[in-house]
């Protein structure tokens, strides 16, 4: 395929850089990136998100623990 | 060759052909789950694992087991995403942001597919394939998984026990999802889809314009994405891409993988529980729904129900169409993806005439239950059914029986519990949405139209659609958590009452029929059923679809 397109104008080989556009239409963000760079270690977001999972797998388990007691 | 002829023959010949495989795949599923011997390769699995695959579970196990398996896959899911530059394969993408990849996570942990990012432009190779592609597999077969378990309920009697989840999850990808999706990955690239792992390239145009191609193995995340209901495309614009659905062919064949498991699942419901008509109850309850839904949508997107000028010239509302596909390839699609729960798109929702919107936000209200997404659409009609034979023995003094097991208050309240989770979840994230500010701040276009937008929102990630209407900022923080709390919610909380209903019917003995005993095979009981369907559903939502597309409809 590249070499069809060679012959119409300058090829280009792409190396290792990110893409930043994002006009998915649900998005809402039109031309804003929404991949970080590549900033080293985890931030308070990553535990937020953590904790956050933890927080409603164990709302659900509490619902699962309600019926069986229900059941009882 | 006209556009409504055109249409009628896409039907037709997606309608033979899901019905010249209802049966034989249909009785290939039942075969999976019921057979007593393990392959060599599921036992290879099990001894790796340390799992006994000959212990049975109680409902409650079974949904412990879910829970687990679904907590592991969020977060490994995550920790790919959030470390992918550093990991090979990432094609030069950088590391995804924390609230996109943690909505990510669990979009495709819970068979949502819901996407706030540029697939091409944010996710690398390894991300696609070991993060958002297994759990493509993994999530279709949990939700078979639990449709299985729920069958169960029917087939034994006097136990608790509804099976073994790491089997049941085992098998249906090493038996059933694998193999079909080699097939159609295969059947796509002859297709034209694109299928490899070459690096992107910066052409330039014969106008002088810059353009970046993109590589990737998209065929085969296409055929997953669609058998197992997910919906997740390799890039922006879904399967309205030209390297992921070429032609009108292509598009027919996604349409038909994508309904394919849905639609056969009623034929191993009917097999397992030894009455193969109570099947063809069912998917005819199905059928009826979708085609109801594709000839609404299409009406309202031909030439023959769309207002204004300039769609009557261009014989469609064309606004957003994929020119391919047309408005009747975008409205099968439509209808075909949010009856299930796909959400892959090939035309853009939000420009979908106000009645044609609306009937797609109903199919996702609905419960997404003709014929649903894989498993979660066998045990929200099953729910339904057991409803429907309740409500008819409170009119006409039957016992509500079904399938040989009694419809007691217990059994009456699981399903209350299963049927409310949803419209509670969607209305009250919907609410918060409109009533703060970090919601109003979101919304692009005010009015009914915005309103439609939300509803639409939480109502395709509640149901585990994943198609969006667009038009709302989503990738705002406050839409990014409530968006994922409202899918970790809507998968899981009804998949425990389901499977509590289950072990309740598991823990009966069998009621033989009586003359006082509705026959569940009968048309007056696919009438009642679908009956029972439109108004449960149009009950709840009614305000939502009033003061949305119906209102922007009738301005």
């Amino acid at each position: 395929m590249a070499g069809a397109w060679v012959s119409q104008g300058r090829y280009q080989w792409v190396g290792p850089r990110p893409l930043t556009r994002d006009v998915r239409p649900g998005s809402g963000m039109p031309g804003i990136a929404l991949t970080s760079g590549s900033s080293l270690g985890v931030t308070v977001w990553d535990l937020f998100y953590v904790g956050l999972t933890i927080v409603v797998f164990a709302v659900l388990l509490l619902i699962l623990k309600g019926i069986e007691s229900f059941e009882r | 060759m006209n556009d409504t002829l055109a249409g009628w023959l896409q039907f037709l010949f997606l309608f033979a052909a899901l019905a010249a495989c209802y049966v034989p795949l249909g009785n290939w599923i039942a075969r999976i789950f019921t057979d007593k011997n393990h392959w060599r390769v599921e036992r290879g699995i099990y001894k790796l694992t340390g799992i006994d695959p000959d212990a049975d579970m109680r409902w409650s196990v079974y949904v412990r087991s879910i829970l687990a398996f679904s907590l592991v896959s969020v977060l490994f899911v995550y920790l790919i995403e959030r470390t992918q530059h550093w990991l090979f394969w990432a094609i030069g993408m950088a590391n995804v942001t924390p609230d996109t990849a943690w909505n990510t996570a669990v979009s495709f942990t819970t068979n949502t597919n819901w996407q706030n990012y540029a697939g091409e432009a944010t996710m690398g190779y390894l991300t696609q394939i070991a993060g958002l592609m297994v759990q493509q597999f993994m999530s279709a077969a949990v939700g078979l998984a639990v449709a299985i378990a729920m069958i169960r309920g029917f087939t034994r009697s006097r136990t608790d026990r509804l099976g073994n989840f790491w089997v049941d999850v085992t098998r249906g990808v090493i038996r059933l999802l694998i193999p079909l999706a080699v097939i159609g990955c295969l059947v796509l690239v002859a297709g034209g889809a694109i299928e490899n792992f070459a690096n992107y390239h910066a052409i330039t145009t014969l106008s002088g314009a810059h353009q970046t191609i993109v590589g990737g193995p998209v065929a085969s995340q296409e055929s997953i994405k669609d058998l197992g209901n997910n919906g997740g495309g390799w890039f922006n614009v879904n399967a309205a891409h030209p390297f992921e659905n070429p032609n009108p062919f292509t598009n027919i064949f996604i349409i038909f993988m994508l309904l394919l498991i849905p639609f056969s699942t009623p034929r191993a419901f009917g097999k397992m529980v030894g009455d193969n008509r109570q099947g063809y109850a069912l998917v005819a309850a199905m059928v009826i729904i979708w085609a109801c839904a594709v000839g609404g949508v299409t009406f309202f997107e031909s030439h023959l129900g769309t207002a204004g000028v300039g769609p009557q010239l261009a014989h469609g509302a064309y606004e957003g169409v994929e020119t391919r596909f047309g408005p009747h390839g975008c409205s099968l699609f439509a209808v075909s993806t949010t009856v299930t729960s796909t959400g892959s798109v090939d035309c853009f929702h939000d420009s979908l005439t106000p009645f044609g919107g609306g009937i797609a936000l109903m199919d996702i209200a609905l419960g997404e239950i003709a014929p649903g997404g894989i498993g979660a659409g066998m045990y929200g009609i099953l729910v339904l059914a057991m409803v429907t034979v309740f409500v008819a023995g409170l009119m006409v003094g039957r016992t509500p029986e079904y399938i040989g097991k009694k419809i007691r208050p217990t059994e009456m309240k699981y399903a209350a519990l299963y049927f409310l989770t949803l419209p509670v979840v969607i209305l009250t994230m919907a609410a918060i949405a409109i009533g703060t500010h970090w919601g109003q701040s979101g919304i692009l276009n005010p009015g009914p139209h915005g309103l439609t937008e939300i509803v639409y929102a939480y109502a395709s990630q509640a149901n585990n659609n994943g198609s969006a209407f667009a038009g709302l900022g989503t990738g705002a923080t406050f839409f990014q958590i409530t968006g994922g709390i409202t899918m970790l919610l809507g998968r899981f909380a009804p998949e425990i009452f389901a499977l509590g209903l289950a072990g309740s019917l598991a823990r009966q003995a069998p009621t033989p029929a009586t003359a006082g005993t509705l026959d569940t095979r009968t048309p007056l009981f696919v009438g009642m059923l679908v009956g029972v369907i439109l108004i449960l559903v149009g009950l709840t939502y009614f305000p939502a679809l009033a003061l949305g597309p119906f209102a922007e409809g009738l301005h």
